[in-house]
């Protein structure tokens, strides 16, 4: 059993606070969050989001959600450890891993090791995590994201349409998210000329 | 606070107010780093995050700095440079996102092991690739200023700014 990006989507911005930032990896699942949700930051940088979604709740008071897909989450999984590692610190961080078992843009590349157990694997860095669409359905999540453990691992089916790239270039988004960060009062940054 | 028995990289940090350290440690910072831990709940001290991996140390400090608006630094050896390359790529070239770096550097005149002979090369390879701001930190007292001015150079958000130690870091308050 798989779940539909666009649900799961739609399930994390209905469980998030309106004040909540969204980090997301590549990928065009992502894409699809990234645009349901409305506020964040999409990264073109593979297996970086989740350190970057820790920093970033590690210095602020934000709530902070990081989606992530399989692949991306693979290259750099000792994230997860450094994730554990800190937990109590970054206690409004939470992971989606979308896993859909492929490469998208790799013309669906199928990705190693299809029977990882992410479970085991979450269990072993000692975070809380569920998978749901495949042991579980969706409903098992609740309707607060606090209620959500660590790591949620999604069951995504395959997309079988091209997916609409999103706006803006990376370095543009980053200027985005730190004019809403700002703008909304979440985050003061030095000021970027000082005179001497 | 800064003590007689403190680290100057500790007392570096504070006079430079940084929040956020992350690190994978090496020989040379063991002991500057198993300070800072022990020292985590001294008011003004930074927090201090281990990283398993340098490119989710350089990671984390983008987050914190570039997005989470506090001063952050990560602390890694030369080798590090090299296994954080991609995601610094990614993240200064693509997005402007520049992680501060404050690197131990082996491989110079005086290095006695072999293995750290490559790393020297790299480093500035790879910083020099990315159009950091970077100088070398050549006496322990210039510490403290190097990070005051590194934080400066940062503000300015238009490129990374790095520091590699290429003092033989001995351990505080004892020989080596």
């Amino acid at each position: 059993m798989t779940i539909r990006v666009t649900d799961i989507a739609q399930r994390i911005r209905e469980a998030s606070p309106k004040t909540a930032f969204l980090i997301t990896g590549l990928g065009d699942s992502c894409a699809i969050v990234a645009n349901t949700f409305g506020c964040g930051l999409s990264i073109d940088a593979m297996g970086s989001a989740l350190s970057v979604g820790i920093g970033l709740a590690a210095a602020s008071t934000l709530q902070v959600i990081v989606v992530e897909t399989d692949g991306s989450v693979l290259l750099d999984l000792s994230a997860l450890a450094t994730f554990s590692e800190v937990q109590d610190h970054v206690s409004g961080l939470h992971v989606v891993i979308l896993d859909n078992g492929m490469y998208h843009s790799a013309d669906s590349f199928p990705r190693p090791c299809l029977g990882l157990d992410w479970a085991m694997l979450c269990n072993a860095f000692n975070l809380s995590s569920i998978v749901v669409g495949e042991r579980h359905p969706m409903t098992v999540l609740g309707t607060s994201l606090n209620e959500w453990p660590r790591v949620v691992v999604c069951k995504v089916e395959p997309l079988n349409k091209i997916v609409e790239a999103l706006p803006l270039d990376g370095r543009s988004r980053v200027a985005a998210a730190r004019k809403y960060l700002s703008e909304g009062g979440f985050v003061t940054y030095e000021p970027s000329a000082t005179k001497n | 606070m800064p003590g007689p028995s403190s680290p100057k990289l500790f007392e570096a940090l504070i006079t430079a107010r940084v929040e956020l350290v992350t690190a994978v440690p090496d020989s040379r910072t063991a002991r500057e780093l198993q300070y800072l831990k022990d020292v985590q709940s001294i008011p003004k001290c930074p927090l201090l995050i281990q990283a398993a991996d340098e490119a989710s140390a350089v990671g984390i400090v983008a987050g914190a700095s570039s997005l989470g608006g506090v001063r952050a630094i990560a602390v890694i050896e030369g080798s590090g440079v090299r296994r954080s390359f991609e995601a610094l790529s990614r993240l200064a070239l693509g997005h402007s996102l520049f992680p501060t770096l404050l690197i131990t550097d082996r491989g110079s005149v005086g290095e006695s092991d072999w293995w750290a002979m490559a790393h020297k090369p790299t480093v500035s390879a790879v910083l020099e690739s990315l159009g950091y701001a970077w100088e070398y930190v050549s006496e322990p007292c210039d510490l403290e200023r190097t990070l005051v001015r590194m934080f400066r150079t940062a503000a300015t958000q238009q490129c990374g700014v790095a520091a590699v130690r290429n003092y033989e870091s001995r351990p505080f308050g004892g020989p080596k």
